[in-house]
């Protein structure tokens, strides 16, 4: 009777090592959690990102280091509330090694905390505030909010000859940044802010704002992509004829919204990670596989940066073994250096992502209304 | 000057989107004393049934009537499919409304993307005007014009009109009404959808104004509870009072403090509830 309780209370302890042990083994998949912005304001976006995220994976055949990709989609909906929810229930209840995003600025401040007390490598896609690396194992590939909008301030005093600007943006850190980052450039080469206004989420109704505006070269917009079309709309309504910057391309005049625009959209400069019109081998190349692979015809630059942050995790697993142990993980993605159609990537030591960025003009290409690239700058990283 | 013009302008034209969306909400909380949460939501499915007609080339205002058709279609099926059998059951009304929100939010989703939408405005429709430095859009004049047809038309129908008459009576006392042979759940069904279809249509003719984007659900909610409080229930004019001092408090501050335009709203729905919590136009009951 000793004998076989002993026996079973062994084999009952050495199963129970053996499924503990199990998640450990380098053989497993690897877990890798989306959290996206599906729905709500963000929703121009997360699905874009995702798509090309799948569609790096494939082209693996969602395997690397003989590890199976695995990836769980959670939508955030665009509220930072139900971000850390979605973000908790990844790591908590479907224990994914690795979590990438979520998109929003306001959502991110509050998962990266989490996940670096929780020790989960988070790389996200789109830019963040500055601080955002303070916490550790968070890769900041998109790089800070002001990285890009900076140089577009600076391109617009340089070549367009601008020498005063109103800004009209959303109310939150992103609307802060975006918009920041132009002022910012704009004044250190000489250049004069008249004005600055801020709507909150969810203004329809620009009215208030658009008869109170002052006299300026141009204004600076940054809507989010849901009350971009009526922003734009009711500039030309209320006549207001200055030219439009958007600070930047992605939530004031996404590409694939344009239809949508049209005629108030056309003339419109603005930042953006890429455009699907960059007239290199390398992007008409890359295009043609993507197109083929998901049927897909990217409009902006959601595709693209899906593509590339899983291009970034497949490297990170090929240069750590496909370990998943986070220490191990984290030094493999911030040694990631990158080739892509839209120029160099690679990490700063800051854990931010360095890259080309594209100042871009709305304009009719055939009967399209398309971001036509017009320089790209290299190497951007300030850490502004 | 012209710079009070062009907020008053404002304000009337957000005051009349206000009333259209309200009116049938008031009514519906009046008469069957229903808290009808997805009211918002209807807003919005007509918002995006007119912006789908007028996408294949349907002209502006029939797609507004397309959309408030829907929208009246989808009141329909909530009144006789699910609130009818929640007769006073207030909390169970507030849950199963709030949860159809969710739903036709989603539904929406599902047909026509996370996308937002932009209203498309006939050449007739979509040019500005001068007052004075400014530039108005005509298309918000016109919405003045439709706020005020409706007014008189609604107000008609309750005054001078037989099944007007009923809704009235009704208001103060149903069993007798019921007593005396009038079909009482058909003309309280027949409001429903008359407020359903309301809302639908307003949702269509505001969107240059307020977009179309899945966020109306509950932003028209919000704004619509606030206008029946303040204005009082059941009744068409404190729908229209409520809607116009709303439209005129979120115009004039934002103009002024842009932040503070909905604690402006919010404020003057607390101070109506301290002092008169029936409303501004209420029925003594």
């Amino acid at each position: 009777m000793g004998r076989i309780v002993s026996l079973t209370l062994g084999l009952a302890l050495l199963a129970m090592v053996a499924v503990g042990c199990g998640d450990d083994e380098p053989s497993g998949p690897v877990k890798i959690g989306l959290a996206l912005e599906l729905s709500g304001a963000g929703a121009a976006s997360g699905p874009l990102v995702e798509e090309g995220i799948r569609a790096a994976f494939a082209e693996v055949n969602n395997e690397v280091e003989g590890r199976e990709l695995t990836v769980i989609v959670e939508d955030t909906a665009s509220d930072p509330a139900v971000s850390l929810d979605k973000v908790r229930k990844l790591v908590e209840s479907d224990n994914v090694d690795l979590i990438l995003g979520p998109i929003f600025s306001n959502a991110a401040q509050g998962t990266a905390p989490y996940l670096a007390e929780q020790k989960i490598p988070n790389i996200s896609i789109y830019q963040h505030p500055a601080d955002i690396t303070k916490d550790p194992y968070i890769y900041a590939a998109g790089g800070t909010l002001k990285d890009a909008t900076y140089v577009l301030g600076q391109y617009i005093y340089d070549e367009l000859g601008y020498r005063s600007i109103t800004t009209l943006g959303i109310d939150y850190v992103a609307g802060w940044d975006f918009v920041g980052g132009v002022v910012q450039g704009f004044e250190e080469r000489g250049g004069e802010l008249v004005q600055q206004q801020w709507h909150p989420f969810g203004t329809f109704d620009f009215a208030p704002f658009l008869t109170t505006l002052e006299e300026a070269d141009a204004i600076v917009v940054w809507p989010l992509s849901d009350a971009a079309p009526v922003l734009l709309r009711q500039l030309n309504e209320f006549g207001v004829d200055l030219p439009v910057v958007a600070a930047w391309a992605g939530g004031a005049v996404d590409e694939a919204l344009l239809g949508d625009m049209g005629e108030t959209a056309v003339g419109v400069h603005s930042v953006s990670y890429y455009a699907p019109l960059i007239d290199t081998e390398a992007n008409k190349e890359w295009l043609e596989s993507f197109t083929a692979q998901t049927g897909a015809d990217p409009r902006g630059d959601g595709h693209f940066l899906g593509y590339r942050t899983g291009q970034l995790v497949i490297e990170a697993l090929k240069r750590s073994g496909g370990s998943t142990d986070p220490d191990e993980l984290s030094e493999a993605i911030q040694g990631v250096e990158l080739d892509t159609p839209a120029g160099r990537f690679s990490f700063d030591d800051s854990r931010f992502g360095r890259q080309s960025f594209y100042i871009i003009k709305v304009d009719k290409v055939g009967d399209e209304y398309r971001h036509v690239p017009i320089r790209e700058i290299p190497d951007v990283y300030f850490g502004f | 000057m012209d710079f009070l013009a062009t907020s008053l302008l404002t304000a009337l034209a957000l005051g009349s989107v206000l009333f259209l969306l309200a009116v049938g909400l008031s009514l519906t909380m009046g008469l069957m004393g229903v808290l009808n949460l997805a009211h918002g939501a209807l807003f919005m499915v007509g918002a995006y049934l007119g912006a789908q007609v007028a996408e294949v080339g349907l002209e502006f205002w029939s797609s507004a009537i397309i959309g408030g058709l829907g929208a009246g279609l989808v009141g329909l099926i909530l009144d006789r499919g699910v609130l009818r059998h929640l007769h006073r059951r207030f909390d169970d009304q507030v849950l199963v409304t709030f949860g159809a929100i969710f739903i036709l939010t989603n539904l929406s989703r599902w047909i026509w993307g996370s996308w937002p939408k932009i209203g498309h405005l006939p050449d007739y429709l979509a040019g500005s005007f001068l007052i004075g430095d400014y530039s108005f859009p005509f298309h918000r004049v016109v919405l003045i014009g439709v706020g005020v047809i409706a007014l008189v038309v609604v107000l008609g129908l309750q005054k001078k009109t037989q099944v007007g008459r009923a809704i009235r009576a009704g208001l103060d006392n149903k069993e007798m009404l019921m007593a005396l042979g009038v079909r009482y759940e058909a003309i309280a069904t027949g409001v429903f959808v008359l407020g359903a279809f309301l809302a639908g249509f307003a949702g269509y003719i505001a969107s240059p104004m307020m977009g179309v984007s899945l966020r109306l659900g509950l932003d028209a909610l919000l704004l619509a509870l606030v206008v029946v409080i303040v204005g009082g229930t059941g009744s068409v004019a404190g729908a229209f009072v409520g809607a116009m001092l709303i439209a005129f408090a979120h115009t004039f501050i934002a103009v002024y403090y842009q932040e503070f335009a909905m604690f402006g709203v919010w404020s003057i729905l607390i101070l109506v509830l301290l002092v008169r919590p029936s409303g501004l136009v209420s029925q003594t009951r």
